[in-house]
């Protein structure tokens, strides 16, 4: 696969990034419904604390692969969420370590495994 | 369970993180754990001490994350800081950075060199120390900040560094017992001890300071300029100044007149826009006073300022060299603590571009 070499060079991913671009995917999340999306999505392996999903959220926007979806803040129950969403580039980031997953599963299956249990 | 009161004790738990870490997320995290805690109690007690757990074990690995974090990013901001870090300054900056120099000056002047040791003095010292803290060591501070270091360290750390030598060393040297040779010797290791202490002093609370993120840009700014230091150590040079005139009470015109060479020192700091011309500043500040402290401790014979009466009954040949030399030594002892900064600037610099700006001077720029 023809990448861009600044995006290799950002491979591999954390687990916990990874889901967190992963939940991000469809569309934009606030906080909580990300830390649930991850549990989700990891069949309960990768439970979040808020201290790991804001630090983690905080490098990936520094790092321009999320942004905040505008200023405005939205009350539920009257409680404060604030919502993020891929960028451009945490798109690309997120398509190509599907991309190296999937070159590892391929390779994996390719290879006999008669012997392993 | 209280879902209330542990909010309040995670509230607690969030002021661990650095301010910049709270001031943007605080309020989204103490949202989202609320949520969390809620959705557990609906369910079960074991999922809240899940809840309660999984925060528990994430938090050192997330505190070290989030400090890193903003360390490196007050690193980006300091590296983007002029390089030039003697601002201009407004005419208040300018009294402020100069009243360290000017007060006892003021005080030495109102009481004609009685009670030398102001508590008004010391408590103005104490009071700018504070704010100058508060503030992260702005520019001005720094002679405050020298002569506080110099004070604490005379009247809490050099006697107990001379006692660790030898006390009949430090503590007893007069003539008698020695020859002239040996006291000269022993009066060289006494002032030289005094002003390296001081000088590795102020390195090292230099250095510890680097731990605290609210002096980070100070100590960026000391790395590339080492004149900094030297501003440091020039604030010290006044506590030198007044210990050398400690025992004579009539020479205060001359202490008052050290004390506004000093201030001109600073004056020309301030204003030279060369690292080479502003060592010159102060070591012309510092060799001017204390050679006005020499001329004072001698007697004065050779010229009398003003309004002077000073005793000559009390003063013989022998012991008006004694006070010169003894000012000449403090004075070499001063003057190789203040070139030391620059001396170890330049060979920071030939080892490593990191450790030294080197090069030519930066233009300056406004605060």
């Amino acid at each position: 696969m023809d990448q861009n070499p600044s995006i290799e060079s950002q491979l591999p991913l954390t687990e916990a990034t990874f889901f967190i671009l992963l939940s991000l995917a469809p569309g934009e999340m606030h906080g909580y419904a990300i830390m649930k999306d991850v549990r989700a999505l990891s069949h309960d392996r990768v439970v979040l604390s808020t201290g790991t999903l804001y630090s983690a959220l905080k490098r990936l926007l520094e790092q321009g692969w999320i942004q905040r979806s505008g200023e405005g803040v939205k009350h539920f129950n009257g409680r404060v969420r604030k919502a993020y969403h891929l960028t451009p580039v945490g798109q690309q980031i997120l398509q190509a370590e599907i991309g190296r997953l999937e070159g590892l599963v391929s390779a994996a299956q390719k290879r006999p495994l008669e012997g392993l249990a | 369970m209280n879902v209330p009161r542990l909010a309040r004790l995670y509230r607690a738990v969030l002021r661990l993180y650095p301010h910049s870490f709270r001031t943007e997320f605080a309020d989204e995290m103490q949202a989202v754990f609320t949520e969390a805690v809620d959705e557990a109690v609906r369910r079960d007690l074991l999922a809240l001490g899940e809840v309660c757990l999984n925060e528990l074990r994430d938090l050192p690995a997330s505190l070290l994350s989030a400090h890193a974090q903003a360390r490196r990013s007050l690193r980006a901001a300091a590296a983007r800081l002029p390089k030039q870090l003697t601002p201009e300054l407004s005419w208040k900056q300018l009294i402020v950075t100069l009243g360290v120099f000017l007060l006892p000056g003021i005080v030495i002047l109102a009481m004609q060199g009685e009670g030398r040791a102001s508590p008004a003095g010391l408590l103005f010292l104490v009071v700018m120390g504070v704010v100058a803290s508060l503030r992260g060591l702005r520019f001005w501070s720094l002679p405050y900040m020298g002569t506080a270091i110099a004070i604490a360290a005379y009247l809490f750390l050099f006697q107990w560094i001379a006692d660790l030598v030898s006390p009949s060393l430090i503590a007893n040297i007069q003539p008698g017992p020695w020859d002239h040779s040996t006291y000269l010797l022993l009066k060289v290791i006494s002032t030289g001890m005094l002003w390296l202490m001081l000088f590795c002093l102020t390195l090292l609370i230099t250095a510890l300071l680097a731990l605290y993120n609210r002096f980070q840009p100070l100590c960026w700014r000391i790395r590339h300029d080492w004149s900094l230091l030297s501003f440091i150590l020039y604030g010290e040079t006044l506590f030198g100044l007044v210990l050398l005139f400690d025992r004579y009470r009539y020479e205060w015109r001359f202490t008052l007149a050290g004390l506004l060479c000093l201030t001109a020192g600073v004056w020309f700091y301030m204003h030279a826009a060369r690292k080479r011309l502003r060592s010159l500043a102060l070591l012309g500040g510092l060799v001017l006073a204390t050679a006005l402290t020499a001329w004072g401790a001698a007697g004065g014979r050779w010229l009398a300022l003003p309004g002077g009466q000073i005793p000559l009954s009390v003063f013989t040949v022998q012991s008006g060299w004694l006070e010169i030399g003894r000012a000449a030594l403090a004075w070499s002892w001063m003057l190789a603590a203040l070139l030391l900064p620059g001396w170890w600037g330049k060979l920071a610099g030939r080892f490593g571009a990191r450790f030294s700006a080197g090069g030519s001077d930066p233009p300056r720029q406004s605060a």
